[in-house]
Formats: structure tokens, C-alpha cells, sequence
């Protein structure tokens, strides 16, 4: 039941994170001028990386619930009341890290890129 | 003299835009690899590698608030300090060609140095934070430096009667 949830989980994160950054393919609005080809590759670069990035976050997210899970589960075995509290607790951690990496970061960088200044000179 | 100011502003303004645009997007990287540094102390249970990641995910956000908010003001109340027209004559047409360009490396050069430290921030590295950020204090003392010596200058040469 749990990996099936957590499986919704990153559907759904994973939906909202391509929808909210757009802040790396929406090219629209720089006016480099003469450095825009050097910004274009590196912008090309930086959407690699955030895609590298975000399936790294994935998979470090899934084996840190799993080891999670598993040691809440150890835990229940043992009777070992505290170490399962700290197994859920682990995992909501990791659940809200995941939200704030998928939702916070790219609003964030939204909000840096409305703050761009044009140049004071 | 003051077309080829022009030519000169026009490709330091890009250059500012490309430096912004490149800092936003290093700064959502740079989130981004702390959160998963997080994630990965937070598994193993790694509490002072939490803690730097969450500081550093606080420090890359109020670098970038701190080049976006408070270089542009800065880089204007200082470029207003350096006199536009010291002397007369020729002095004067230089002046003026000076204080715009000075102007304009200095508040190039300072978004220059707040994209290193954030850089830096995303690595983890202190020194280069540290090293940037006097980098930029540097430009600040030059560039009020530049507006005790233009009019000193333009007094020496004695052009004007």
C-alpha cells in the first residue's frame, strides 16, 4: 500500500515540478546581446542539470522512505516504540524535503527572476 | 567620445543581464543540490550535514535577495558620488567618459562577484564566499577612491583659467 502512495506521490510531484519550472526554459524575456549565445549554453546546461538533479532527487527520496519504512517496520518487530516514531517522522521529512525541492524551489526561482534588476548604469 | 561611452554601456548592460539571468539559475541549482544533500544526511542520519544544508539554502536565497535588492541602489548612490564633469576643456569630455565607464565595471564587476559567492554557496565553500564578497566591498572603496581623485586630477592638469 505504501509504495503504491508513494508512487502517486512523485506522479504527482513529478507533474507539478515540469509545469512550475519554467523559470529554465522560458528564454523569452534575457536580451543578452552579444553574450546571448554563451547564455544560451549555459542555460542549455543548467536545464541538464535540474533534470540530472530532479531524478536524483527521486531516487534519493524512494531508498531514504524505503530505509525508512524498513526500519519502522524493525521497529514494530522489536517493540521498539521510539525507533518506529522516528522511522514515520523520517518519512514525512523526506515527503516534505521532496515538496519543498518539487513546489518551494521553483516558485522561488520565479519569484528571483521577477526580482531581476535591469542595470543600474 | 560619448557614442563610444554608448557602444561600451550597452554591452556592460548585457553583460549584466546575462550575469543575472546566470545567477538565478545557479541559485535554483544550488537549492536544488542542497535539498538533496538533505535528504541524503537526513537518511543517514547526518544532523550537522542537515543543518549546513538548510543554512545554506537560507544563505544562497538572501545572496541572491542581496544582489537583486541592494547591489542596484548601492551601485547608483556610489556612481552619483563620481563627479560627471570635473574641470573644463578636454578634462571635462574625459570626465564624463571616465565616470560612466567606472560606473559601469564597478556595477558589472559586483554582480560578478555576488554570482561567485553564490557559486561558492552551492559548493559549500566559505573562502570563495568570503573572497567574493570582498572582491566587491574592493570595487565600492575603488570606485569612491575614483571621486576624490577625478576632481584632484582635473586640478592638477589646471585646465581650466
Amino acid at each position: 500500500m505504501f509504495p503504491a502512495f508513494a508512487a502517486n506521490v512523485f506522479q504527482s510531484i513529478t507533474i507539478k515540478v515540469i509545469v512550475s519550472s519554467t523559470f529554465l526554459f522560458d528564454d523569452g524575456g534575457t536580451t543578452g546581446g552579444i553574450f546571448a549565445p554563451i547564455l544560451d549554453q549555459i542555460l542549455k546546461l543548467c536545464r541538464d542539470l535540474w533534470g540530472v538533479l530532479v531524478g536524483l532527487v527521486i531516487i534519493v527520496a524512494t531508498l531514504a522512505m524505503i530505509i525508512s519504512v524498513l526500519r519502522g517496520a524493525g521497529g514494530m518487530m522489536i517493540g521498539g516504540s521510539k525507533e518506529t516514531t522516528v522511522a514515520v517522522i523520517g518519512v514525512v521529512g523526506v515527503v516534505l524535503l521532496v515538496v519543498i525541492a518539487f513546489v518551494a524551489i521553483p516558485q522561488l526561482a520565479n519569484l528571483m527572476k521577477s526580482l531581476t534588476p535591469a542595470a543600474p548604469f | 567620445m560619448s557614442e563610444a561611452l554608448q557602444i561600451i554601456l550597452t554591452v556592460l548592460r548585457q553583460a549584466w543581464v546575462a550575469l543575472t539571468v546566470f545567477v538565478v539559475s545557479v541559485g535554483a541549482l544550488a537549492m536544488l543540490v542542497q535539498v538533496l544533500r538533505t535528504i541524503g544526511a537526513s537518511t543517514i542520519g547526518a544532523r550537522i550535514w542537515v543543518y549546513e544544508s538548510l543554512a545554506s539554502i537560507a544563505a544562497i536565497l538572501v545572496l541572491v535577495l542581496v544582489a537583486f535588492l541592494g547591489v542596484p541602489p548601492v551601485v547608483k548612490a556610489v556612481s552619483a558620488s563620481v563627479p560627471g564633469s570635473a574641470g573644463c576643456g578636454p578634462i571635462s569630455e574625459l570626465g564624463m567618459f571616465a565616470s560612466g565607464l567606472i560606473a559601469a565595471i564597478v556595477g558589472v564587476r559586483i554582480i560578478l562577484s555576488f554570482a561567485r559567492a553564490i557559486g561558492g554557496a552551492a559548493l559549500g565553500g566559505t573562502t570563495e564566499i568570503s573572497q567574493a564578497l570582498i572582491e566587491a566591498i574592493e570595487a565600492l572603496i575603488g570606485m569612491l577612491l575614483v571621486s576624490v581623485v577625478i576632481p584632484l586630477v582635473s586640478m592638477f592638469i589646471g585646465t581650466c583659467q
